[in-house]
């Protein structure tokens, strides 16, 4: 005999001991209390009028609901439904024509001809080309015996608005890509047009205007019915429309309407105090003016100022502790709600770009010493992670950052030494772009480089208006 | 006798069809001739008295009151068992936060050769507590009641391999439960005897 077959022996007579049969004593409550109790109607049951081979068969088919398991299943989805609701919820959503998108060709300007603006620099002026970055074709966006320049693509990349010397001044055009007529936006000749940004619904061009001194801010309609300069006041630099809706406009502004608050921005006078330069923001619509930050900003104060792309939080740099430049992320009314900078200090770090997901900075870190000698930092917005450090290090501060718009390159155009570069913002690698070497210009060694998205990186990185 | 029995059929036959066209004095009758067994085997699923009360009162109401439905009278005392069987696991399911703690008084009278138990009385009553309800129910049908594997099967309405699995897994536990509980409890270690 197994011991299974011994307990089964004994599993009987311990069943056998412990439950003999017997008649309890509630068996007449039983019968009591299903005396009163009415049946239920005979017809009521399907297996009294159905086929017993179908009922039978229903019941074989049927097999027993695993509630157990259907509910540990859906428990686990409704798990990871509000995991992920929670990780989409944390994540800004950017809607178009923010956020990632494929990448397009790059617009330049072809020219032997260069205008010194007000800030002392030099700004190419002929013809506008765009060339594929992948292919090195290129293409004349705006060609012809006038002198245009700036172009600046719209953020859905179909027209592109640029800057045309006329006689007296400048005037602000825009043309359908490809090969639309360019519509004139401004009518008079203004003294100097600058920093155009599209609304981004594509029906307004904000750009600043500089005039007498101080700098205006403008905004003209892509359909060609006007152009007006805004009254805020006060001197008006780097106006950008916030994102989504582009229903107010960012600009740094200074109450000191002279050059020194221009040069002070631009980083161009040594004046390292009191021209009064904040973060404002203004609605057209209403006209409600409202300065953000401080108005006590300094020398390479705000430089590099943007919206992140769903327009809740401003990027910017200002001079902190002993004087380093220092990256910071403001919210929407400049609460600061964090600062990037490298995970060493005693470095500047400046000129932050956001990415087109708006989840990481690019910035530059100048190296001790001179300054001149700088890197490309990559980190995440909120500043955690670590700290990528791009390997190259680039000499002199004449350049450009910017992100491509699939974020996965950064473009730095070097205005001292022309050429374009291109940074892999995941792994940090650095490679020249050889078809975007600029077409030196005559005029002016140092408008060399004339790629659209040029920038200046000065000693202390800042915007090239 | 084989007439005898046969009489009984019959005659239970009658009262069941008599009960399913509303008669509850046939009813009855039938409850006092079923009730016995039927009670025991809640008892010794649910290991407790008033629990197995609440289930045997709750399947005669069923019983009462679906009874028109019963399609084969013949087929009346495994249709009852399974009412049985379903409310008591319904009630242990619905207890099964609380454990059941209540000894169970021996019923009828105790059997004489405990010598011939392999297996200690107390030993097999934990083991038992430890199984689950669809165990000890299977253990019931098949050791207590005498069922066969099918009919286990169909008592409980689950496919025959399914019932043949559990019954095996339920014998496997029990052992098990068996065993564990017999393992003498572990001896503190003594100074140098560390390796």
């Amino acid at each position: 005999m197994t011991e299974l077959d011994r307990l089964d022996r004994d599993l009987v007579a311990w069943f056998g001991e412990a439950a003999t049969p017997r008649v309890p004593d509630y068996v007449d409550d039983i019968v009591r209390q299903t005396a009163p109790i009415r049946q239920r109607p005979r017809w009521t049951f399907p297996e009294r009028w159905l086929p017993m081979t179908v009922v039978t068969l229903g019941r074989r088919a049927r097999r027993p609901v695993p509630w157990r398991t259907i509910g540990a299943i859906a428990l686990v989805v409704v798990l990871l439904a509000a995991i992920v609701a929670v990780y989409v919820g944390t994540q800004r959503r950017v809607p178009p024509p923010f956020g990632l998108a494929a990448n397009g060709s790059i617009a330049y300007v072809q020219t032997e001809v260069a205008y010194q603006n007000q800030t002392g620099y030099s700004e190419p002026f002929g013809d506008i080309l765009a060339v594929d970055p992948a292919t090195g074709t290129t293409a004349t966006l705006v060609g012809g015996p006038e002198l245009d320049g700036q172009p600046v693509y719209s953020l859905d990349g179909t027209r592109v608005s640029f800057v045309r010397k006329v006689d007296g001044g400048f005037t602000l055009f825009a043309t359908e890509l490809p090969g639309g007529t360019p519509r004139r936006l401004t009518e008079d000749p203004l003294p100097v047009i600058r920093e155009a940004a599209w609304s981004p619904d594509g029906r307004m061009i904000a750009f600043t205007v500089g005039v007498d001194g101080r700098s205006d801010l403008w905004i003209a309609q892509t359909d060609g019915s006007g152009a007006r300069k805004l009254d805020v006041g006060i001197s008006a630099i780097a106006p950008q429309w916030r994102p989504p809706l582009g229903d107010e406009l960012l600009f740094v502004g200074s109450t000191q309407l002279g050059l020194d608050a221009l040069g002070a921005y631009h980083g161009i006078y040594g004046d390292e105090g009191g021209v009064g330069l904040g973060l404002y923001r203004y609605r057209p619509g209403t006209r409600e003016l409202r300065l953000i930050t401080p108005a006590t900003g300094s020398k390479f104060d705000y430089s590099w100022t943007g919206w992140t792309p769903d327009g809740q939080q401003i990027v910017t740099q200002v001079a902190g502790e002993y004087g380093f430049m220092r990256v910071l992320v403001l919210n929407a009314d400049g609460s600061q709600a964090n600062r990037i900078g490298p995970d060493s200090g005693g470095l500047d770090a400046m000129a932050p770009v956001v990415s087109p997901d708006g989840h990481r900075i690019a910035y530059a870190v100048t190296g001790p010493g001179d300054g001149d000698h700088w890197r490309i930092h990559v980190r995440s917005i909120d500043g955690t992670g670590t700290d990528l450090d791009t390997a190259h290090e680039f000499v002199g501060g004449a350049a450009s950052i910017r992100w491509s718009p699939d974020g996965k390159l950064l473009i730095v155009n070097h205005h001292y030494f022309p050429g374009t570069w291109l940074v892999d913002a995941g792994d940090g690698s650095v490679r020249e772009a050889s078809c975007l070497v600029a077409v030196p210009v005559k005029e002016s060694a140092e408008a060399d480089a004339s790629a659209t998205h040029q920038g200046h990186l000065s000693r202390r990185l800042h915007r090239l208006p | 006798m084989v007439a005898a029995s046969r009489e009984v059929a019959v005659d239970q036959r009658g009262l069941v069809e008599r009960a399913g066209r509303g008669d509850h004095d046939a009813f009855a009758v039938l409850v006092r001739a079923s009730i016995a067994q039927l009670e025991a085997v809640a008892r010794l699923i649910l290991r407790d008295p008033d629990l197995a009360r609440d289930a045997v009162q709750e399947a005669y109401v069923r019983a009462w009151r679906n009874l028109p439905g019963l399609r084969d009278p013949d087929r009346f005392d495994a249709w009852l068992q399974r009412l049985v069987v379903n409310a008591a696991l319904d009630a242990l399911r619905r207890r099964r936060r609380r454990p059941i703690e209540v000894d169970l008084d021996p019923i009828g009278p105790v059997v004489a050769d405990q010598t011939s138990l392999v297996a200690d009385r107390d030993q097999l009553e934990r083991g038992f507590r430890r199984l689950g309800p669809d165990q000890r129910a299977v253990l019931v049908l098949h050791y207590y009641v005498g069922m066969p594997v099918p009919a286990v099967a169909e008592t409980l309405g689950i496919p025959l391999g399914t019932a043949q699995s559990r019954l095996a897994r339920a014998m496997v536990a029990l052992r098990a439960a068996m065993a564990a509980d017999t393992e003498p409890a572990m001896e503190p270690a003594r100074p140098g005897n560390v390796a």
